[in-house]
């Protein structure tokens, strides 16, 4: 009776309320779109994905909208709208657009697993047709054939633009002289003198504090990597009859090698708890780490100079050089490279203008433009020392207005201008960076050892891109395996290296490991041609050397 | 009644387990708000714990000056504010009818909306609703995507139907309409449930990261959250940093990671305490006389 009589006015409320959300709704949909501004008459539009990293001062603008896309559309051929594209999520991001129909023209993202599916569902533009119109390059795929052999899909097409990196080392480890010149010893030229010194530098006190407070190296985080490459262990090689097979005597060995600097207490035995690798660098500014193995040297100036300034307020005395990967029982290989040749960009296949997109390309990759865009502009940003060399002016004035920049020519071959390659960053007249750049050519000549091997079956940007089925298949795997590898190293005398492989490889086994071997042997068969290996790298890498 | 020495042993080792619980929440974050006010060298060499080592606060004036962070943090509060208020206004809108017995068709009303909270529609189609929507790059596809927690609003709604019916219909015979006793009657009585999930809307459209990754295409929109986890992500990532490699910008200091997260994190704990008094008061003290 009650809530009969009630029930006509709750349901006004009701439809009150819905209509109050839906006139909030509409309002929503009233909201104009902006960004048409800009747009010069008579050139094409394009849309170019940009990374979007968080560090465009508010004040300087937005990826979108700001500076160096200003001077990018009043110079460039065809006015470019940007899409920012948070770095960190960038695939789902891109992903998404894609599958709405809504992506931009140019993509741009190192991830080639991400570009590889792309390809595969027909997303893609083949660019051989317009090539004509990126005249600049066309000059670069003539000098680096390698470029197309990579950027070309399995369909003989051209659809990925590339770039050349500077052929620097992607990581090196760095030993304390002053301690071997302490000590009397040489720099270690195999894995077992490697092994005497790194015990001098934990029993003999090379820091002279009277305590047994120093560490031989470090494995944390992905420095253990760094072992690995000692002994070839990468997981594929290529076998003596030409197939693609597992490391598993490479890595029986690396193993055996990290279960030695474990138990004879080389390293911090708390290794496996410092997750990212801050422990073991804070030890190394300390003074108190004889080889560093870096995760990853990603700034040769940060590593070679600031470190070492850093390093030398604790230890005034201190020096270091970078030190060759030492032989191992494997062979000898050199430190994994930066990948030389590297895919960024490519095009839409929904692009309403393709040629406008390759226009826009080809601008950007002219040397003159990607130096105003990583350098800035000359007298504003940088002028030229006395080597003829850019010299930053004001670096807190480039950290606003300039250093965020860069990813708009990401896809820009940094070593075709000399103006910009890093080591111009080094200023000669300051002997600290000089000492610096004498590190990075030392370093850079462990590659030219002709005996020396490249430590992987390629680099893993260049590795082919398993289904998705197999990469369940392989993480799954991966994980177990690499518990199964640490145990062998920190399990005691109980569990040994041969029993931790013969467990490995039981796991592979059992996981599906076969499947991913018969995938690569499939995808190396059938594109031995094409495919980028290891001594394709080292080889490009030592031409650029010469 | 006096204690036994083993109620007493009891109650110390809870207060040890409580405190120990309490620690593991303060103190990483203790951590962070000296990292983020020490200097760079003392944080580089690993000096610092929960004390800062030699003040310097200029990562702050970097945070703000060199990144979006202010205008991001901007776009939080709007977000924020305007989110909760919406998404209050639509929960208590609907839980309310839900909650009245006599609402017709409640039963299957209630019933789709405990569909959603199992199935979703999925990141591409929302996606691609939104977008023929023209809701992308603004606010809305925030603020409609989630606008009603079908959680919290099954929260209120039981809370609703828990108030007495005799406090309503007493309201009634005094010749209360619905929207009267609404108003003047019901959320009166609802504040501590009304408080905590203002509380729940406002840390989630506070900590809203996938949404904005997602619809807003437009950099000065973005929120503090999308900016600062892209500081954390950067550098955590091997693989990433190894291919942008001539990236200088890329190796975001600890420090900067440290403010970023305070940051973040300083606003919420403000806003706790004004809520928190709510928490603690009784809930239906007086309101059945006789």
């Amino acid at each position: 009776m009650f809530g009969q009589t009630l029930a006509p006015k709750m349901k006004i409320t009701l439809a009150l309320g819905l209509s109050a959300v839906m006139a909030a709704g509409a309002a929503g949909c009233s909201q104009k779109e902006e960004g048409t501004e800009g747009q010069a008459e008579g050139k094409a539009t394009i849309t170019v994905s940009n990374y979007d990293r968080g560090n465009i001062p508010a004040a300087e603008g937005t990826v979108e909208d700001n500076r160096w896309t200003k001077w990018i559309n009043e110079h460039s051929p065809v006015t470019a709208k940007f899409v920012p594209v948070a770095r960190a999520e960038a695939v789902k991001k891109l992903n998404v657009l894609f599958a709405s129909g809504s992506a931009p023209d140019i993509v741009n993202d190192y991830d080639t697993g991400f570009r590889n599916s792309l390809y595969q569902q027909k997303q893609l533009m083949p660019l051989d047709d317009y090539l004509q119109y990126a005249p600049e390059y066309q000059k670069l795929l003539e000098k680096y054939p390698q470029l197309r052999k990579i950027g070309t899909k399995p369909d003989g097409k051209l659809y990925e633009i590339g770039k050349i990196n500077e052929p620097h080392l992607q990581s090196v480890a760095f030993i304390r002289m002053d301690w071997l010149k302490k000590l009397k010893l040489e720099v270690p030229k195999t894995t077992d003198e490697l092994l005497v010194v790194l015990k001098a530098f934990v029993e003999q006190d090379p820091d002279g504090n009277g305590k047994k407070d120093t560490y031989g190296t470090n494995m944390s985080y992905t420095s253990d990597g760094m072992v690995d490459s000692m002994f070839g262990s990468y997981g594929w090689k290529i076998s003596n009859d030409d197939k693609i097979i597992r490391t598993w005597d490479n890595t029986l060995e690396s193993l055996k090698f990290k279960k030695r600097l474990f138990e004879e207490g080389l390293i911090d035995k708390d290794y496996l708890a410092d997750k990212n690798g801050a422990k073991a660098k804070q030890d190394y500014l300390n003074g108190k780490i004889g080889v560093y193995l870096p995760p990853v040297v990603s700034n040769w100036f940060e590593s070679t100079v600031t470190d070492v300034k850093t390093l030398r307020k604790i230890v005034p005395e201190a020096e270091i050089a970078p030190m060759a990967q030492p032989k191992s029982s494997m062979g000898q290989f050199v430190h994994h490279v930066v990948n030389p040749v590297q895919m960024t960009t490519v095009i839409n296949a929904a692009a309403k203008n393709p040629k406008a997109a390759m226009e826009y390309i080809n601008f950007i990759i002219k040397p003159e433009n990607s130096l105003i865009l990583k350098k800035g502009m000359e007298g504003e940003h940088w002028k030229k020392g006395a080597d003829g060399f850019p010299k930053v002016i004001d670096p807190a004035k480039n950290a606003k207005e300039l250093d965020w920049a860069m990813d708009y020519s990401m896809f820009y071959s940094i070593p075709e201008n000399p103006l910009l390659i890093s080591t111009t960053a080094f200023d000669m007249s300051d002997p600290d960076q000089k000492a610096g750049l004498d590190m990075l050519k030392k370093a850079d000549e462990f590659l030219l050892n002709p005996e020396a091997q490249y430590p992987a079956l390629s680099h893993y940007e260049h590795m082919p891109t398993l289904s998705s089925e197999l990469v369940v298949i392989n993480t799954n795997i991966d994980k177990e395996m690499k518990d199964i590898y640490t145990k062998g190293i920190i399990g005691g005398a109980p569990y040994t290296p041969e029993q931790a492989i013969v467990d490995a490889k039981a796991a592979w086994e059992r996981g599906g490991g076969k499947q991913i071997e018969e995938f690569m042997n499939t995808w190396y068969k059938e594109n031995k041609g094409r495919a980028f290996l290891g001594k394709d790298i080292l080889e490009l890498v030592r031409s650029q050397h010469k | 009644m006096r204690e036994s020495t083993g109620g007493k042993i009891f109650v110390i080792f809870i207060h040890v387990v409580l405190i120990i619980i309490s620690l593991t929440c303060i103190l990483p974050f203790l951590h962070l708000i000296a990292l983020s006010i020490s200097s760079g060298h003392a944080v580089d060499l690993g000096q610092v714990w929960f004390w800062p080592v030699g003040l310097d606060f200029t990562v702050y004036i970097y945070f703000f000056e060199n990144t979006p962070a202010l205008r991001a943090f901007t776009n939080s509060v709007i977000i924020t504010l305007c989110g909760t208020a919406l998404s209050m206004l639509a929960t208590v809108l609907t839980a309310y009818p839900l909650s009245r017995r006599y609402l017709y068709a409640r039963k299957p009303i209630t019933t789709a909306a405990l569909f959603t909270m199992l199935f979703s529609g999925g990141m591409i189609p929302t996606y691609l609703v939104m977008n023929s929507l023209h809701l992308t790059n603004t606010y809305w596809s925030l603020w409609f995507g989630g606008l009603i927690s079908t959680y919290n609003m099954l929260i209120m709604k039981s809370y609703f139907e828990s108030i007495p019916g005799e406090v309503a219909e007493s309201a009634q015979i005094d010749g209360c309409g619905e929207v009267q006793l609404l108003m003047r009657i019901i959320l009166p009585l609802s504040l501590p449930m009304l408080a905590t999930l203002t509380l729940f809307y406002g840390v989630g459209y506070w900590n809203m990261f996938m949404s904005v990754i997602l619809y807003i295409n437009k950099t000065n929109l973005q929120n503090l959250t999308v900016i600062v986890q892209g500081m954390l992500q950067i550098q955590g990532n091997f693989n990433m940093s190894a291919m942008d490699m001539m990236q200088q910008q890329e190796m975001v200091s600890e420090k900067l990671k440290a403010v970023g997260v305070v940051v973040m994190v300083v606003p919420m704990l403000v806003v706790y305490p004004f809520l928190q008094k709510y928490f603690v008061k009784g809930i239906m003290l007086g309101s059945i006389k006789g």
